[in-house]
Order: structure tokens, then C-alpha cells, then sequence
């Protein structure tokens, strides 16, 4: 005698509930946390989701690694989150010697493992020659590091800037956009939030360099370092919050010794 | 077997074409009549290797006691050009 599974009509029943579940965890308000950083978690009306990855883009000066290190250094001094800066193009050292401009001590919240720095620049590894041959890869060293590192060190906020350089040298555009898909679903099976970098070119009208990276964030935020007569001014602008209302329109942006401000 | 030099290839359960980046190895290896150490090394199993290693992308393999690094499979040419700058090195150890 055969044993007969669900009737065909009972798996499609089942089927449609466990699609408009699914439907409903997708449009459900996910919990928020703040940034810290003064003025914006009130352009995207109350903080970032937890779990998502955003994007942030703009030209070279415009404060992009600034936001993000003090989007760790609040992280932790605020809210008691432990935070993951993977370093792909700058050295570290330049990087903190940048956070001495501020009054923030990274150094303390280094030795209390409240924030962890990753070197994964190219020319960082071990100083060693290289030779690219990028047809055929993926990101697996990249995804197995941040994860341990995530995993051993409870970490919640995570950077990675930025992630523009991984597309300059691989080269292959739809394979790192993949591999940065896949790394942002482990991130958020971790419930970190995440900031990826990419940088755009001065003049180009384009939001993102390769035209690509924005289509795989919760939301992006634009940052502008533009000219004004004789001078150059900031600016931010909230291009994308998915499932949240956001400030439309620009925003000036100042760079204190205590940090990000957004003015007016 | 050469104690100053290996060969460590970085590897994930995701690599592709894997078998062929150990072909090209071996038989750049072979061709060269090279004895060094391959090992292996599967960063999705061991993932402290990759943090330890500062290891991006797989396939990656690295030439140790050279300081060289392939991101990728390399042709076998590209590979034999630099190992010959091993067997330089080991001659040059032998004669010294």
C-alpha cells in the first residue's frame, strides 16, 4: 500500500500561507537602532533596521570613512554594540591617524574589543607582489574573515570600505555584486547592521561608480563635497530608506572635532 | 623536498574551476622539476586561515618564501615564470 504525502490541494494551501507569511515578515517594520550621529537618524525618521545594509556613496573628501567610523565609534560608546571596519583599499594607520582630528578614542575601544579594524587592502597583505587573474573567483576569504571576526566578537556594526576598490580589481562586476549579495544575507543572519562604501567620480552624474551597488541595499545615502564659489561645501541626501519614510532633498553637513553634524 | 619554499592554495566549497587551478600547479611544478609542498588550504573549514592570511578571494595561491601572491588561476605560463625564480633561489642556495 502506498502512503500518500499532503493531498495536492493541502500543499497548495500550505504553500500560499507560507508565501503570504513571508510577504508580511518582508513588509513588517523591522526594529531600528540609531546611529548616533547628530541629526541624521532623524532624516531617515528614527534610525537604520537592524540586519539591513545600507550604501553609502560619494567623491573622494566628501566624509565618507569619517560617517562610518563614527557610525562604530557611537556604536560602541553609545550603545554598547560592537563594531567591524574592513579596511580594502586605505591603510589602517591613515585611517587612525584621521580619527585623531576627533575626540574620540579609538585606541581604548580597540583593547576593550568594542571595535575591531581589518586591514584587507591589497598592497596591506603582507606586502607581498601580486598578480590578478579575476575570470573565474568569489569572495569566500572576505566572507570567511568577516564572519569569524563577527561571530568570536559579537559584533552588530559593520563597514566595508570600500567595496568600490573590489569591483576596480576584480572586474568583473556581476560576480562581485553576487559575492556582496552573499555577504550581505550572512551579515544580516547575524543581525549586524552594515555600511558599504563606493565611491564616485567628481563630476560624474551617476549615484554610484559602477552602477550597480545600489541595488543591493536596504537604503543609500549619498554624500556631496561640492563647490561654492571659492570654497566646497557637504552635503547628504537619502536616496533610499527602504520601508521608511526619509527627508527628501539635501542637507548641509559639517565635520566637528567631535564628529558628523547635520545642519540645515 | 624544499624546506624555504611552498605553496598554499586557497580554497572554498564555492571555488571555481578548482581542479584546474591544481593542474596548472602541478604541472608548472612538474615542468620545473620542482619539489615544494602544495598544501591546501579551504577557508569555508578553516576560517582563520583566511583571516591569518588576509585572504580575499578564492582561488588564491601564494608562494611562500617568495612573498608572492596570485589572486585567481593564473595561465601556466604566469605560474612557471615565477617559480622559475625559485629554482634561481635554490640553485643559488645549493652553490652558496
Amino acid at each position: 500500500m502506498v502512503k500518500r504525502g499532503k493531498s495536492s490541494s493541502g500543499f497548495m494551501a500550505e504553500l500560499k500561507e507560507r508565501i503570504i507569511a513571508e510577504a508580511r515578515a518582508l513588509e513588517a517594520p523591522g526594529e531600528r537602532m540609531l546611529t548616533g550621529i547628530r541629526g541624521f537618524d532623524e532624516l531617515v525618521r528614527g534610525g537604520l533596521f537592524r540586519g539591513a545594509t545600507y550604501l553609502l556613496s560619494g567623491v573622494s573628501g566628501a566624509g565618507k570613512s569619517i560617517f562610518c567610523l563614527e557610525f562604530l565609534y557611537r556604536g560602541a560608546t553609545e550603545y554598547g554594540e560592537p563594531g567591524l571596519y574592513v579596511s580594502l583599499e586605505e591603510h589602517l594607520d591613515s585611517i587612525l591617524r584621521n580619527a585623531r582630528n576627533f575626540r574620540w578614542n579609538l585606541k581604548s575601544l580597540i583593547d576593550q574589543q568594542m571595535l575591531i579594524l581589518l586591514d584587507l587592502s591589497v598592497v596591506a597583505v603582507g606586502e607581498k607582489a601580486m598578480s590578478l587573474n579575476t575570470d573565474a573567483f568569489t569572495l569566500d576569504g572576505l566572507y570567511a574573515t568577516i564572519e569569524t571576526v563577527v561571530r568570536e566578537g559579537g559584533i552588530k556594526r559593520v563597514v566595508l570600505d570600500p567595496v568600490s576598490v573590489l569591483f576596480l580589481q576584480y572586474g568583473n562586476v556581476g560576480v562581485v555584486r553576487r559575492e556582496l549579495n552573499v555577504i550581505s544575507g550572512m551579515l544580516k543572519r547575524h543581525g549586524c547592521t552594515s555600511i558599504f562604501v563606493t565611491e564616485t567620480e567628481y563630476g560624474k552624474p551617476s549615484i554610484t561608480r559602477f552602477g550597480v551597488e545600489e541595488f543591493m541595499a536596504d537604503g543609500v545615502f549619498l554624500l556631496y563635497w561640492e563647490p561654492e564659489g571659492d570654497k566646497r561645501s557637504r552635503y547628504i541626501e537619502i536616496y533610499k530608506m527602504r520601508g521608511s519614510p526619509h527627508y527628501e532633498g539635501k542637507k548641509r553637513l559639517a565635520i566637528t572635532d567631535n564628529g558628523i553634524v547635520i545642519l540645515y | 623536498m624544499s624546506g624555504r619554499f611552498k605553496i598554499i592554495i586557497f580554497k572554498s566549497d564555492r571555488t571555481p574551476r578548482y581542479s584546474q587551478v591544481i593542474k596548472t600547479v602541478r604541472s608548472s611544478l612538474e615542468k620545473l622539476g620542482l619539489n615544494l609542498d602544495v598544501e591546501e588550504v579551504d577557508v569555508s573549514k578553516n576560517p582563520e586561515a583566511a583571516v591569518r592570511s588576509g585572504v580575499v578571494s578564492t582561488p588564491t595561491i601564494d608562494i611562500v618564501g617568495l612573498n608572492w601572491r596570485f589572486i585567481g588561476l593564473p595561465t601556466e605560463d604566469e605560474l612557471m615564470a615565477i617559480l622559475e625564480s625559485v629554482k634561481e633561489e635554490e640553485r643559488r642556495g645549493e652553490e652558496g
